[in-house]
């Protein structure tokens, strides 16, 4: 391999290696909740064995080193020889935590940290016991060419390695072909013989003829060792069943191996006798002793095996379990197909720049005013809204990519406060954009800890306060209106807003005295450097933290918002865009000026009455409904509407006006990002080109009902005659 | 990724060139199916194969294996026979060929 395709290759293992250590993690924390379906013990050990055998591809000597021991106590948890409890999930999570961090190193170019393995290993070591290095030397012995005579039949007599190849159907389709990894073999040694299984070859009419029907059975004569033999076989991976059998293995081995393969026992036996693989006694031999407890119903072999004690029942059980899982995987693995996302973010640029000459295309169209120009155009602009949809949808990722982190989180920081805390996730597949999946992961975790540190009270307080002495955390997430909202929820002591009031004026957030409803009380907690915890933990309490939730959520669009009660518990509301890039737009026009309010928050148009000039409210249904003159907003200057109209927008359940001066209705937006230094200006969040080269602002709603709100509570509290406190705004 | 299947109107032999894999299989295996059609008897001349593959090596077995046909392949070109030779199946195709490992055929 040169240089590139290794690249390349340790690129895949890098990112392979990520998902089996994540799913380790996840069975490792099912198995000690006591959760588990099945038996996970296989596929837990089959996450350690892939890791160390890919990683030994590579040269990764740290991470085999130590990714063996884990392996080797993996091997004996998946045999029943040792008992799983919460010790040993500690250890193992710790070092399933260490392999990542050793990859991580990897990935980085900088040395793994091997004295955190030189700890590991000797805690590791307490669950291998003499007992299991026993049957490693005995291995040795018998692979250095003595003969073991064992009660289960003893080693055969051939030199040669025997090597059973059955490749998956799709194997050909995949670009494989298993002749020449087979010729390969001459590489590492000399092929003996090669006997070529074509007993399920259907008929050439029949046949669906780009699958793989054919088996094979190699002899090898080679000093090379099981893994470099494995290797050949690599990149099969999950997809072939594939056997390495040393010289001189046990004939209980062969058996084993025969009872595996699909084809019948005699066949089997005939081709290994041609193979040379074993000589005639010893199949006879073999197949005597299968045949020894030859009762009206022969045994099956599998049975015989475990009979005689070479095979645990739960290994088979084990091995179908297995099976199953690895048929479910590949059938999931052919239906995605991983691609660079600066690929996907390229294309989804070129879509926004389509989108733009699409509306141009139907604006220079609308011009002419010819019918057959304008159903051209029309249709044109349907597909481009179709694919600027499905190129959008290829970023959408569940998720559930980030909430999978946060049970083992929940563990740790549970057993770290000493707190009983379960998490319950739900919404795990709702759908955002793959760049905030990226960064909604630390806001959120910050939010989770929180919950668990100040939100959940210690056992004895829950019990005084009639709760479960279990504390449950929840992550929720759902859509709703073009956005998606994430909720973490607690059913601690909810926020105390006398103690939060109290803090708040002492640190000087708030002027003595202010009277702060009970909303802007939990909003306090956003303002930087707000922490009422009595104790800081090394987790929370410092005081940093919400402020840069706020700001890192802000930076994304989104809003936060607090909602608690005093004693039962609080709800932090995380609500997002979906996306960054394209946006259904509503355009509407002020003086000069055009401006794009997300069609997803507009809810209906009404003319504005007359005689409100002086009032920022009017009634709607029954209903007051504060609005917002964009004209004074933003400073317009250009010719008034005589009948102004007013836009009615939603967020988060709340409705606001948008008093414009005209209405031009719905439109394509591709969101383009302010210049620096345009950044701060309130209430807008990018800008867009319309179809005719005009620049249109996009109004940022979140904001402006945020403003609403707080021009409300300032508005009533300086009715009231009151001083107003200085209370942080949006 | 091509492949050509004539016909040498004077000794009725089928020439079978180019690719025998994965991409091509598909194709060639309808035109043998139609050669079957016409005629129990076929004889199928590899001497212009310069590639072949496992998913090609299949398709002669199953050639081989058509009930109530006769399928001869005759002048292997080098590459099938290494193939052939590899996988170990000179017996199992039973067609003479000038050149091959098993010296008791």
């Amino acid at each position: 391999m040169d240089k590139d395709t290794m690249a390349a290759a340790l690129a895949v293992f890098m990112e392979e290696a990520r998902d089996l250590i994540a799913d380790m993690e996840a069975i490792l924390l099912r198995l000690e909740e006591g959760t588990s379906e099945g038996d996970e013990l296989p596929a837990l050990f089959r996450c350690a064995h892939t890791i160390k055998g890919s990683a030994g591809m590579f040269g990764l000597e740290e991470v085999v080193r130590f990714t063996h021991v884990v392996e080797s106590v993996l091997d004996r948890l998946r045999n029943r020889e040792i008992k799983f409890d919460s010790d040993l999930a500690s250890v193992l999570l710790e070092s399933q935590d260490h392999i990542a961090g050793l990859i991580a190193a990897v990935a980085e170019g900088t040395e793994g940290d091997n004295e955190r393995s030189n700890a590991l290993i000797p805690r590791l070591s307490n669950w291998l016991d003499a007992a299991h290095a026993a049957p490693k030397a005995h291995k040795v012995v018998a692979a250095k060419g003595e003969p073991d005579v064992t009660a289960d039949g003893g080693g055969i007599l051939s030199d040669y390695w025997h090597v059973s190849l059955r490749f998956a159907p799709c194997v050909l389709t995949d670009g494989m072909d298993p002749l020449k990894f087979i010729q390969y073999l001459n590489h590492l040694g000399r092929i003996v013989h090669v006997e070529t299984i074509a007993d399920n070859l259907p008929s050439l009419q029949e046949a669906d003829i780009e699958l793989c029907y054919l088996g094979f059975e190699v002899a090898l004569e080679t000093q090379a060792g099981k893994e470099e033999i494995e290797e050949v076989f690599e990149f099969y991976g999950d997809n072939a069943r594939i056997a390495i059998l040393p010289p001189h293995s046990k004939v209980s081995e062969f058996l084993a191996l025969i009872e595996s393969l699909p084809e019948e026992t005699g066949r089997l036996g005939e081709i290994l006798v041609a193979c040379g693989t074993l000589t005639a006694s010893e199949l006879e031999r073999a197949l005597a002793s299968q045949a020894a407890s030859d009762d009206p119903t022969p045994p099956l072999l599998g049975k015989l095996l475990v009979e005689a004690g070479v095979v645990e029942p739960a290994v088979v059980g084990a091995a179908v379990e297995k099976q199953r899982r690895d048929e479910e995987k590949r059938s999931n693995e052919s239906k995605s197909l991983k691609v660079q996302s600066d690929r996907l973010d390229a294309l989804i640029d070129r879509v926004g720049e389509l989108v733009i000459a699409g509306s141009g295309n139907q604006v220079q169209a609308a011009k002419t005013a010819q019918p057959a120009m304008l159903e051209v155009a029309s249709q044109l602009m349907v597909l481009v809204e179709d694919i600027r949809d499905m190129a959008l949808r290829l970023r959408m990722v569940a998720i559930g990519e980030v909430f999978s982190r946060f049970p083992r989180v929940v563990r740790d920081v549970s057993r770290e406060l000493g707190k009983e805390i379960q998490l319950t996730i739900s919404g795990a597949e709702a759908e955002l954009d793959k760049s905030m999946v990226e960064k909604v992961a630390d806001p959120l975790m910050h939010l989770l800890r929180n919950s668990m540190d100040h939100g959940i009270e210690p056992a004895d307080v829950r019990v005084a306060r009639g709760k479960p002495e279990k504390g449950t955390v929840s992550l929720r997430a759902y859509h709703e209106s073009g956005a998606i909202i994430v909720e973490v929820s607690d059913d601690g002591g909810g926020l105390d807003p006398e103690k939060i009031l109290r803090k708040a004026i002492e640190k000087g957030i708030v002027a003595e005295g202010a009277s702060l409803s009970l909303h802007d009380i939990h909003q306090l907690i956003l303002a930087p450097g707000f922490s009422t915890a009595a104790q800081v933990t090394n987790l929370s309490g410092r005081g940093v933290g919400m402020d840069v939730v706020k700001s890192n959520v802000e930076a994304l669009r989104g809003t936060l918002e607090i909602q608690s009660e005093f004693g039962k518990g609080t709800t932090m509301r995380l609500c997002l865009p979906l996306t960054l890039a394209i946006i259904d737009g509503f355009h509407v026009g002020v003086g000069d000026s055009q401006f794009i309010v997300p069609l997803d928050m507009v809810v209906e148009c009404l003319e504005l009455p007359h005689g409100l000039d002086n009032v920022d409210y009017m009634d709607q249904g029954g209903v007051a409904l504060p609005f917002v003159r964009l004209r004074e907003l933003f400073g317009e200057r250009g010719a008034a509407h005589p009948r102004p109209r007013v836009v009615t927008v939603r967020f988060a359940g709340k409705r606001i006006g948008l008093v414009v001066d005209r209405i031009y209705g719905k439109c394509q937006t591709v969101i383009k990002p302010l210049g620096p230094l345009f950044q701060h200006v309130p209430c807008v969040t990018g800008s867009t080109i319309l179809g005719d080269g005009d620049v249109a602002l996009i109004i940022d709603v979140p904001q402006l009902i945020q403003g609403v709100v707080t021009r409300e509570s300032r508005h009533r509290r300086a009715v009231a005659g009151r001083v107003t406190g200085v209370v942080q705004s949006a | 990724m091509s492949y050509s299947l004539s016909t040498d109107a004077a000794s009725g032999v089928h020439a079978l060139s180019g690719e025998l894999g994965i991409y091509t299989v598909p194709d060639i295996r309808q035109q043998v199916l139609a050669l079957f059609a016409a005629a129990d008897n076929i004889d199928i001349d590899l001497s212009g194969v310069t590639e072949i593959d496992t998913a090609g090596l299949q398709l002669m077995l199953m050639t081989k294996r058509e009930q109530g046909k006769q399928v001869r392949f005759c002048n292997h070109s080098q590459v099938v026979l290494k193939l052939i030779d590899l996988a170990n199946l000179g017996q199992t195709l039973g067609d003479p060929v000038f050149i091959s490992a098993r010296s008791d055929t």
